[in-house]
């Protein structure tokens, strides 16, 4: 009993971070190309995509990521199996993923759309005056600027992200939350305040390094913006 | 050889261009005046079709004739890379350094090599007296410096004709002296220019041809001594005369 014990308690709930981080990692990039490619649609009005997009950016934003989670885990492979495709092999870490990736991609849709067109109509045109086409305007000026205005609301969604990862143990991923849950049913429920004291650190200490990165990524790349708030 | 026929522009149901036709020399420096909401602007968008026209025809040399109606991306294309423009409001790459806004559409338009378009670029910076900013960002600058990296990148691309979308309009009387200068000096070069001015007296020294516009059309047309010293129509005068108006009081 006493202090030798949390220290066990943490490193059995450490070993299982890096899927957590794998997750996180996993569905931020999915996520981002996904968002970008979606935001795209929105601001040039695709036909057809463009109310698609808006139909699931609602969705998204509107139903809770447990219901989807288990939609995606349940639905998904019983939908595809109608069509022959079986996908129940997969493990779940893949369809956390998936969901994960998914659900961001419609909040990091708006963040990017919003950033894009903070950059400005100006932008654009200066572009195109020296005879860009409009992949290279966004590769070379519009989407590096546009990063930079979204880093702050990129950063609020990372973060939640993070969070929001602990959901995944309900359809059986062992990440921290998963490992705490099997902690605690080992124990038959005993000790379950001092697992979840650590496991609120954890998250707590991941948070705190994932805020510091993100202030340092905008100190970089910040360059010829000026913050005219601050003076 | 710069040829533009029956240009017609129309935003919703205002009719902004009623018909322009203008040609432009080799080498001429055409300026264009006239009242706010003469489209004046809006003509020297549709140039480059920053602005697409709804009708009319754009001929830039011998080779590229592009029809508003239904022209290709391609057309579009190698219309703007035949030209370069000017901003009123700079419009300079705010996430590029000065040197790095010069060099921009060397590299990934023209596809000259870094070192090709570096040289260029150290080359312009020189001529507009820049060189110790080369690796600031933009919103360093002041209005002037600002500008006259704008006119550099311009430059650089080595366009057929530049335009200049008033250049001077948002800079502080004290910066409008530097930038004129530059553009003269440009002028003297031989490089062909269309300008979108209120700077009369620029008009009348530097330009060889005046074009005075009012209600999308063209008014008056021909050398600044027959359009700013004696024009014939009216409305030429009358816009003139209020811009030339001594004041009616001295404080």
């Amino acid at each position: 009993m006493g202090s030798q014990q949390w220290g066990i308690l943490f490193a059995q709930i450490m070993e299982r971070l890096p899927i957590t981080i794998a997750m996180l990692i996993a569905a931020l990039i999915l996520g981002l190309i996904l968002g970008t490619i979606i935001a795209i649609i929105q601001i040039k009005r695709i036909p057809f995509l463009h109310q698609c997009m808006t139909l699931f950016i609602s969705f998204s934003r509107c139903t809770p990521l447990l219901v989807q989670l288990f939609l995606v885990y349940f639905g998904v492979p019983q939908l595809l199996s109608a069509f022959g495709i079986y996908i129940n092999d997969l493990t779940p870490f893949i369809f956390a993923v998936v969901t994960f990736a998914l659900h961001i991609s419609a909040y990091l849709a708006e963040v990017i759309r919003s950033a894009y067109l903070a950059v400005g109509e100006a932008q654009l045109e200066a572009c195109y005056s020296i005879g860009m086409t409009y992949t290279q305007a966004l590769r070379r000026v519009i989407l590096p600027q546009a990063f930079v205005l979204a880093l702050p609301n990129l950063g609020n969604t990372i973060i939640d992200l993070f969070k929001d990862t602990s959901l995944a143990f309900t359809i059986g991923v062992v990440d921290i939350m998963g490992q705490a849950r099997l902690i605690i049913g080992n124990n038959y429920g005993l000790g379950m305040f001092k697992v979840y004291i650590i496991i609120s650190l954890i998250y707590w200490g991941v948070c705190i390094i994932i805020e510091i990165i993100i202030h340092q990524i905008e100190q970089r790349f910040k360059k010829g913006r000026v913050n005219v708030a601050k003076t | 050889m710069i040829k533009l026929s029956g240009i017609y522009k129309k935003f919703q149901q205002h009719e902004v261009l009623k018909g322009i036709d203008l040609e432009v020399k080799k080498g001429d420096v055409l300026t264009i005046i006239g009242p706010s909401g003469s489209g004046k602007t809006t003509f020297l968008r549709c140039i480059n079709f920053l602005e697409k026209p709804d009708e009319g025809t754009i001929e830039i040399g011998s080779t590229l004739k592009v029809n508003a109606i239904k022209p290709s991306k391609k057309d579009i294309l190698a219309l703007r890379q035949k030209t370069a423009m000017v901003f009123q409001n700079y419009n300079l790459f705010q996430n590029k350094t000065v040197l790095e806004n010069i060099m921009e559409g060397l590299t990934v338009v023209q596809k000259k090599s870094k070192q090709e378009a570096r040289e260029v670029a150290e080359r312009l910076l020189h001529k507009i007296g820049l060189e110790e900013k080369r690796d600031a960002y933009p919103s360093s600058l002041s209005g002037g410096q600002q500008q006259r990296v704008g006119i550099a990148r311009a430059l650089a691309l080595n366009p057929e004709v530049i335009l200049f979308d008033e250049p001077t309009s948002a800079l502080d009387p004290e910066m409008v002296g530097e930038v004129l200068q530059l553009m003269k000096q440009i002028a003297a070069e031989g490089i062909t220019m269309i300008v979108v001015t209120h700077e009369i007296d620029f008009a009348h020294e530097v330009s060889n041809h005046v074009v005075f516009m009012d209600g999308g059309h063209i008014v008056e047309e021909g050398t600044p001594e027959e359009v700013i010293v004696h024009p014939q129509k009216e409305r030429t005068q009358q816009f003139l005369k209020r811009l030339r108006k001594n004041p009616e009081y001295i404080i």
